[in-house]
């Protein structure tokens, strides 16, 4: 169309420069025939010129759209960086967001023995580079000459640098991850541990293991690590002094049911997860259900007071043992007298904490123990939790000296954690948390009423007796108003049958008992008589002396004010005079 | 009429050359952008992966048993006992105005020093 169109103006009349100007528009177009090109070639031009426009504006347009339009597409390949989630395992960090439990980048080294040069030399500079390697199994790998076989996991950067230098291509790195603990052992039965694939194998990191996995926010403890490494290391230090197969410590916000601190020994370090140490991996805070004596005492008063069939003010019969269908209730060191509730605590009386769960009846007695949880396994994050035993309903019902024995702590078994918690809820003003190691939303947590508030402050009352006349003496720490109550129980053997000299001791207390921040709960198995102990081993003498040490230790870290009385120092420094020596 | 279509071909060559030339430059700046832009998001990801390693590094190194063992052997400071926490009323106020607290403050310390007479007695006795 275009040669067709200068040819036809080869043949036009030859016009000066400028003469066009004049010409009309109807001569221009002269030699143009209408019947043969016509409107139709003319209307072709313009289709076509409109097509290219069209073409221009649709360019235009998607310029427009793209440099200039916000992007409107959420999957499209966006040049903003978003951060990929490379590390599997999300962190876990403390109260006070300390790291705990990471897990950091690191290579596996891979052997292609397909592509490997001289099987032999590189085994043995692969030995040398690892010495724990045997030669005889790396060279038996690399002989095969096929398949791949991972030498050796989770290299150094040092050691990566050594084999980049051997320069051999059938040795490959694969990014993996460590899980490693950087506080070992201070709160391995807390944390627990995960495997080689980077799976929770125990503690929360098997409890919350989908949460860590899907989510990249840390999980974040109620434990303060100060507080824990105060209290593991003076627990430590008075579970050799007396000589205990194990020890428990939990240390709980009264009124929260956080845990700030939870120390089970003997414990082990998590980073090696070779140890195969069954004793030390169970974790004894929450795991183990044991019969906790005496301490029960406290709930059951508690329960007798708050149902309103026992009054303070009443007194009970304990001038001889009580002789019941099947057996007889004795007190160890009996005062073969009349005693009242509180002396009932305080001189810890097994006649009159069994009068007592008598008088209140059955069904007082088991909705109560129902209400503080004592028949159920604890939810908390943590896998270890244990179900207490509780006898079978109906037996119980039926017998008056089940009543009686539970009153004074014995034919029901339940965890540290179970104990500690309801003892927190008697103290505080009569509410019930469930305890918690994971930090969660206010009012996420089970919460509910369990006693009065009036009960709560006669049972404070109490509390404050025990410590400064009877079993708990020693755990007066000056200052911060200790209340609590000891408990001794002896451990049944393989036959079922109590054995005499073995014991587990508990001390549970709350302080400041005017108004309780914290419950504390020690707990030894089997702590041993010493020559300090004049051949004692109930509470008073191995974990009472020991939560007073950790009271002393940690008040002044947990911010509690002294309530300093010189009447308390004086008093205090005599019963230390009679007790130092 | 024909120098004049000559000049509109030049002329389009010409505007077409320059539209190659820049658009070829432009392709080229992108890809040079991109290159940059993959060099920062690497640095970025070695970056956030070494400050994962450093506060793992910072939290070993903050290990309480290890400061316990510092502090014990470098500085001469002990855990804080209850005693060594007082009341605020128990501060000297010599700069309240006010004359009734002032008279409050110091019967405080005359309380706190006849304790401490005391307690000095009892240790002595104990001695």
């Amino acid at each position: 169309m275009l040669n067709d169109f200068l040819s036809k103006n080869k043949n036009a009349n030859f016009y000066l420069p400028g003469e066009e100007i004049n010409l009309k528009r109807e001569d221009l177009f002269a030699d143009w025939d209408n019947k043969i090109d016509g409107y139709s070639s003319k209307g072709r031009i313009v289709f076509g010129m409109c097509c290219c426009a069209i073409a221009y504006l649709l360019v235009a347009f998607r310029l427009f759209g793209t440099c200039i339009l916000p992007n409107l597409h959420d999957n499209d390949d966006s040049n903003v960086y978003v951060a990929s989630k490379k590390i599997h395992r999300a962190d876990i960090l403390d109260r006070n967001g300390a790291i705990v439990a990471t897990s950091l980048p690191t290579k596996d080294l891979n052997a292609n023995a397909k592509n490997i040069l001289s099987p032999r030399e590189t085994a043995l500079k692969l030995v040398e580079i690892f010495p724990e390697l045997k030669f005889e199994t790396v060279y038996a790998k690399l002989k095969k000459r096929k398949g791949t076989y991972t030498i050796k996991r989770n290299l150094s950067p040092h050691q990566q640098s050594l084999i980049m230098a051997l320069g051999n291509p059938g040795l490959e790195f694969v990014a993996n991850e460590k899980r490693v603990y950087p506080h070992k052992n201070l709160l391995s039965h807390v944390i627990g541990t995960a495997d080689i694939d980077n799976n929770g194998v125990s503690g929360i990191e098997k409890g919350l293991n989908e949460r860590i996995v899907d989510s990249n926010i840390p999980v974040r403890l109620t434990l303060d690590l100060g507080v824990q490494d105060t209290v593991r290391t003076i627990l430590l230090k008075n579970m050799k002094k007396y000589y205990a197969l194990s020890a428990t410590a939990i240390l709980l916000d009264a009124n929260s049911g956080e845990v700030v601190a939870m120390v089970s020994l003997p414990d082990y370090d998590p980073n090696d997860i070779s140890t195969k140490d069954q004793f030390a991996q169970f974790n004894t805070a929450t795991a183990r259900v044991y019969e906790p004596g005496s301490v029960l005492k406290v709930f059951n008063t508690a329960m007798a007071l708050d149902s309103g069939k026992v009054r303070i003010s009443e007194q009970f019969d304990a001038t001889e043992p009580l002789k019941l269908k099947y057996n007889t209730i004795y007190d160890y060191r009996g005062e073969n007298r009349w005693l009242s509730v509180e002396e009932v605590l305080v001189h810890s009386s097994n006649i009159g904490s069994a009068r007592m769960a008598l008088q209140s009846g059955f069904s007082e007695q088991y909705n109560f123990l129902e209400k503080i949880n004592f028949f159920n396994r604890l939810d908390m994050d943590l896998v270890e939790t244990a179900k207490p035993l509780v006898p079978k309903k109906d037996s119980w019902q039926r017998s008056d000296s089940t009543v009686a024995t539970i009153g004074y702590g014995y034919g029901i078994s339940v965890s540290p954690m179970h104990i500690i918690s309801a003892y927190a809820a008697i103290v505080n003003g009569g509410i019930y948390n469930n305890p918690t190691v994971v930090v969660r939303s206010i009012n996420a947590g089970e919460k509910r009423r369990i006693i009065s508030d009036n009960t709560s402050k006669q049972m404070r009352k109490l509390m404050r007796a025990v410590v400064t006349e009877g079993s708990g003496k020693r755990a007066n720490v000056l200052g911060y108003e200790v209340g609590g109550k000891t408990g001794t129980a002896n451990k049944l053997d393989a036959n079922g049958r109590y054995m005499d000299k073995k014991v587990r001791t508990t001390f549970i207390s709350a302080f400041p008992i005017s108004n309780p921040q914290y419950a504390l709960l020690v707990m030894m198995d089997e702590p041993k008589a010493t020559k300090d102990t004049f051949g004692f081993s109930t509470a008073g003498w191995n974990s009472v002396p020991t939560a007073s040490e950790i009271i002393t230790a940690i008040a002044p870290q947990l911010n509690i004010p002294a309530n300093y009385d010189l009447e308390e120092k004086r008093n205090s420094k005599i019963i230390e005079a009679a007790f130092g020596r | 009429m024909n120098i004049n279509r000559m000049t509109q071909i030049a002329l389009s060559l010409v505007i077409i050359i320059f539209t190659v030339t820049i658009s070829n430059h432009m392709k080229n700046s992108v890809y040079r952008l991109e290159d940059e832009l993959k060099q920062i998001n690497r640095n970025i990801e070695t970056d956030i992966e070494t400050i994962h390693i450093l506060n793992a590094e910072w939290s070993k190194l903050n290990n309480p048993a290890r400061l316990r063992a510092l502090v014990k052997n470098h500085i001469a400071l002990n855990p804080v006992k209850a005693e060594q926490i007082i009341n605020y009323s128990a501060l000297p106020f010599g700069y309240e105005t006010d004359e009734s607290r002032k008279e409050i403050a110091r019967r405080n310390i005359a309380v706190y020093a006849q304790n401490n007479r005391e307690f000095k007695k009892m240790a002595k006795t104990q001695r």
